[in-house]
Order: C-alpha cells, then structure tokens, then sequence
C-alpha cells in the first residue's frame, strides 16, 4: 500500500504564498552544450499513438481446472413409423471435473474426484401441431420429471427444472433437437440427435473451464 | 499541523489582497461566453437525445457477440460460471457464463481480458387472445475485455458493465413494453459500432435509459456520455442529462407532454456547458405548486445557460422521439451454454 500524499497539501500551500518577485529572472543566455541531445528525427504528436498491443503474443492462458458435461438419453417416438404424437424417455446429465470419464469398472481409473452431478431426468411429451419452428419435422411439448440426484450442484444455467415444461422440435435434416428458448419463439439447437427407427439418441456434451472453488 | 502552521505564515506574509475589504476589490472578471452564432441548439439538443437513445446495452453486446462468433478451441476459454479473476466481484454461485484468456487465434484475433454474462428469458400465452402474450428478458455483462485483430487494430473493448431488459405484452388490441437499460463503462471498436449510429468511433458513459410504449408513451435518460472523437454538431464532446418525457399516449390530465421535465447539458471542447434546463425538474417538483413563472410553463421551451449565464429560451420538440425509440427483440438476449462453439 502506497503512503498517503499527506505532503501535497503542504506544498500547494507553499506554492500559492510564493510572492511574485521571489522567482529567479529567465537567464538571458542558454548554457552551450557541445553535445546535443535531441533527436535527430523530429518528435511529432501525431494523436493517434495507442498502447503496444500485447494480446497477440502473450502466451495463452490455460485454465486451471474444466468440467466435461455429457447429457445423454435415448427417446421413443410413437406411434410406430409415424407420424409421431408422442414422445417419452429419459435424460441422464453427467458433469465430470478435469474430464475424468468413467469408464464403467471399478479401476484405479475411477478414483479421482466423484462427479458432482448426476441427474437423471424423465421426459413425457404429445405434439404440438401449431409452432413456430421453421425446420422441425414434428414439435412437442414436454414434461419433465426428476427422477434421480440433485441438480444443486449442475453447472449448466438451462438444466431443467423438476416439472418444467419445454416445447422442443426434432429436425431430420441435421440431426438436431431444438428447444423453443423458455417459450420466446426463438429455437436454439440443444442436442444431437442420432435416429434408429423410432427411438432418438439425444446428446449433449461439451467441455468447459470452471473457476475453481477457493476453500473455505 | 503543518499545513495550519503554513497557512498563518502565508496569512501573515502575504499581499495585501488578503487583508483588503470586499468592496475594494472590485467586480468579478466577466464570464467570456462563446460564440454561437454558427450553432442550430434546437438540433443539437435533439441530436443529444438520438445519441443517448443509443446508448444501450446492445452497443457492448454486440461487440460480445462477435467475440464468441471468433471463438476457437481454447481461445479464449470458455467458463462455465464467472471467469477465476480476483477483480472480478461476482458470485461465485453466479449462474453465467464468462471467457478469460490472454491468447491469439489462429486466424490472428488476439483476445485480452474476461466478459462474463447472464440472460434469463421467459414468455407464456398466446398473442392472439385477450388475456395476451406476456415476454420478459434481461441481460447483464460485465467485462475488462479487448479483442484486437492481426494488424492490432481494434475490434472491440468494454471495460464496465451492462445490463438491460424488456417486458412486453402483446393481446388482442393492445400493447405495452417497457425496456430500460443501463451501461457503465467505456464501449469501442467497429464490432460494437460497425460503423453506424451517431457514435461509432465509442464513448465512456454512465448512462440509464427508460422508455415505454404501446399504450403508454414515456422517455427517462439520466446520466452522462463522452465521445471518444465524435463530435455533436461538430462542437460538443459530452453530454449530461436528467430528461422525463411523457408523451400524449397514456399521459395523466396534469402531465405536460410539450416538454420535458429536467435539463439536458452539452460541453464543448473548452470544457463549457450549454444547459437547457425546463422547469419543474421532475415530476415530484410538478406535484407541487411551482412558483417560478414563467420558466415553469408548459410550453415546450426550456432556458439555455452557458457557463451557467442565462441566454434565453430554446423551444424544442422532443416527442418526434417516441417514433424512433428501438429496442433489442427476445432473440438478443439468448446466448446460452448449448450456443457456444
């Protein structure tokens, strides 16, 4: 910490009680210097100087810790073939610190730090046949359930709520799911899709970095 | 202490201006006014409030926006939740999402600093029924953040915060929104200004708007803004303001809708403010009996000070402002996690 200027208020008093003719006369000649010192370019302010950019080769932050989060289910389309009326399946949403995956056996491998979320969710859904959806092949609207675990700790903001009601759309064409963002009109791509005759693969994964959290 | 002592040894060694009566002294230098003859106030003072009005929100969002779309794997790092800045003072527990990064792209964009944001979106109804459509959203974004491109010049910078938010009701025969918004800090670069709008080249401002309209119309601006090196009417640099404007929809039977209530001030590049001040101030003065005729009238002038000296009356019309009031649509303020690259 820097000490206060407590001696500035002084030295402004000094300076406003100097009387005028107590300052020294100009010099009427300038002391020959035999080396001179100014440039031999001359200094212009041209007023478009900006600070040296450093961004660009700076060496790139890593971050300390990332998260991976997997959201993955399997949903069944009905009736048979279509046209689809309804929907149903679950959704299982896995967060992973530093991207330790579990690889299913219980190895040495699983022993880092546990997951902090895991949650299971339940979906139940019927079409919805007026929708804004400019791509969809078909758009329901669905319930969800919580079925297992705590969302507390998820670090998704739009991991759903217990109950929540979203209008989705499936999109052949690219595979996707779109989710109507909270009822706004406006349809975001929220998952990839894989089809097998009925049923979709839907999934989500991304890996993020994450603050870490200081200790208490 | 040292500074009373310094100040008794001034007193008592100094001129004798210190010790001569008021009355000798003579009068005080006269304020030099500037010349204005060459300046249009009733455009100036309109071009003032275009300006402010798009001093919004959008401005660094937009440059924001552009950040992510350069995004590449890594650079900079995406975060889930706030970036791990000790400057930055929020929660730990916040719900957003935020990049922190020094780096380069591959394509030669060079990232420096954090934004954080969060958005938060909802809607429910049907817009074609009585009981109506009703949309919220709102925004926040709080960065210390250049993004630079391979010759350093810059894309985008915002250093500050701000947050905005809308809430609409659309029914059968009627319509109401609100949207208010406030930025505090400095805003630059072609990402956020592309050019257009009255500011392109950026300002520093701390601005708050709040408009309404549909059924009602009302205008709030309060705050001040800056210009990096845009000028208004090729003199002013600066303005402040503390403006209500209540339009004839909606407005109540002692409501003045030909003027403002507050003042809106220009500075010029000599650092001289121009005031158009319009009497009562605010709404709370109105309420009251206001003897101040008859710069209180209701009658769409207004008294303009430089440097503080009287000048005369200046006669704006400022409702031509409702029509060109704009404001983000729902889809602006949706940036989630499962949008980013």
């Amino acid at each position: 910490m820097h000490p206060p200027l407590r001696s500035t208020p002084a030295l402004l008093v000094l300076l406003s009680c100097a009387e005028p003719e107590a300052v020294a006369p100009p010099a009427t000649t300038l002391p020959t210097d035999p080396t001179p010192t100014l440039p031999s370019i001359p200094l212009e302010d041209t007023g478009t100087w900006a600070p040296a950019d450093t961004g660009g080769t700076a060496t790139n932050l890593d971050p300390s810790a990332t998260v991976q989060i997997i959201q993955e289910g399997f949903w069944t389309l009905s009736p048979d073939n279509g046209p689809y009326e309804q929907i149903s399946g679950t959704l299982r949403i896995d967060e992973w610190p530093d991207g330790v995956i579990d690889t299913g056996t219980d190895t040495a491998v699983d022993t880092a730090e546990p997951p902090r979320c895991e949650v299971t969710f339940s979906i139940e859904g019927a079409d919805q046949p007026n929708h804004s959806c400019p791509d969809c092949d078909v758009v329901f609207n669905i319930t969800w359930t919580l079925v297992e675990g705590d969302p507390g700790p998820c670090r998704d903001p739009d991991l759903p709520l217990d109950g929540a009601e979203w209008r989705i759309g499936y999109v052949s064409a690219t595979n996707t799911i779109k989710f109507d963002y909270y009822h706004s009109g406006v349809w975001v791509d929220w998952y990839e899709t894989e089809q097998n005759n009925d049923t979709l693969h839907v999934i989500y994964d991304t890996t993020k970095a994450v603050a870490e959290e200081e200790d208490p | 202490m040292i500074a009373l002592f310094l100040l008794w040894a001034c007193a008592t060694s100094s001129s004798t201006d210190a010790e001569a009566p008021p009355e000798d002294r003579g009068p005080a230098d006269v304020l030099e006014i500037p010349d204005v003859s060459g300046v249009d106030f009733v455009e100036a003072y309109l071009a003032a409030m275009r300006l402010n009005l798009e001093v919004t929100a959008s401005r660094p969002w937009g440059g924001h926006l552009a950040s992510i779309d350069d995004v590449e794997p890594g650079c900079p790092d995406l975060y889930v939740g706030p970036p791990p800045n000790d400057d930055v003072m929020i929660d730990d527990a916040s719900r957003g999402l935020s990049w922190y990064d020094t780096c380069s792209t591959t394509a030669g964009l060079a990232y420096d600093g954090f934004s954080y944001w969060e958005t938060d979106v909802s809607s429910a109804g049907q817009p074609d029924t009585v009981e109506g459509e009703t949309t919220s959203a709102t925004r926040m974004l709080v960065s210390d953040a250049a993004v630079r491109d391979t010759d350093t010049s810059l894309r985008w910078e915002f250093d500050g915060e701000a947050a905005d938010s809308i809430y609409q009701v659309e029914a059968t025969g009627y319509s109401h929104w609100v949207y208010s918004t406030l930025v505090t800090g400095t805003v630059s670069g072609p990402d956020s200004f592309d050019g257009s709008g009255t500011t392109p080249g950026g300002y520093r401002t701390d601005l708050y708007l709040y408009a309404t309209g549909g059924d009602v119309d009302e205008l709030e601006a309060r705050g001040n803004t800056y210009l990096f090196f845009d000028r208004l009417a090729d003199r002013f640099d600066s303005t402040a303001m503390d403006f209500t404007l209540i339009g004839q929809r909606g407005a109540g039977p002692t409501d003045c809708t030909l003027e403002p209530y507050g003042w809106i001030g220009l500075r010029d590049e000599n650092a001289y403010w121009y005031d158009l001040v319009f009497l009562p101030t605010d709404l709370l003065d109105a309420q009251e009996p206001y003897p101040n005729d008859p710069l209180s009238e209701c009658d769409g002038c207004g008294t303009l000070y430089i440097r503080g000296v009287e000048q005369g009356e200046i006669c704006v019309d400022f409702s031509v402002l409702f029509a060109e009031i704009t404001r983000p649509t729902v889809a602006e303020f949706v940036l989630p996690l499962h949008s980013l690259p």
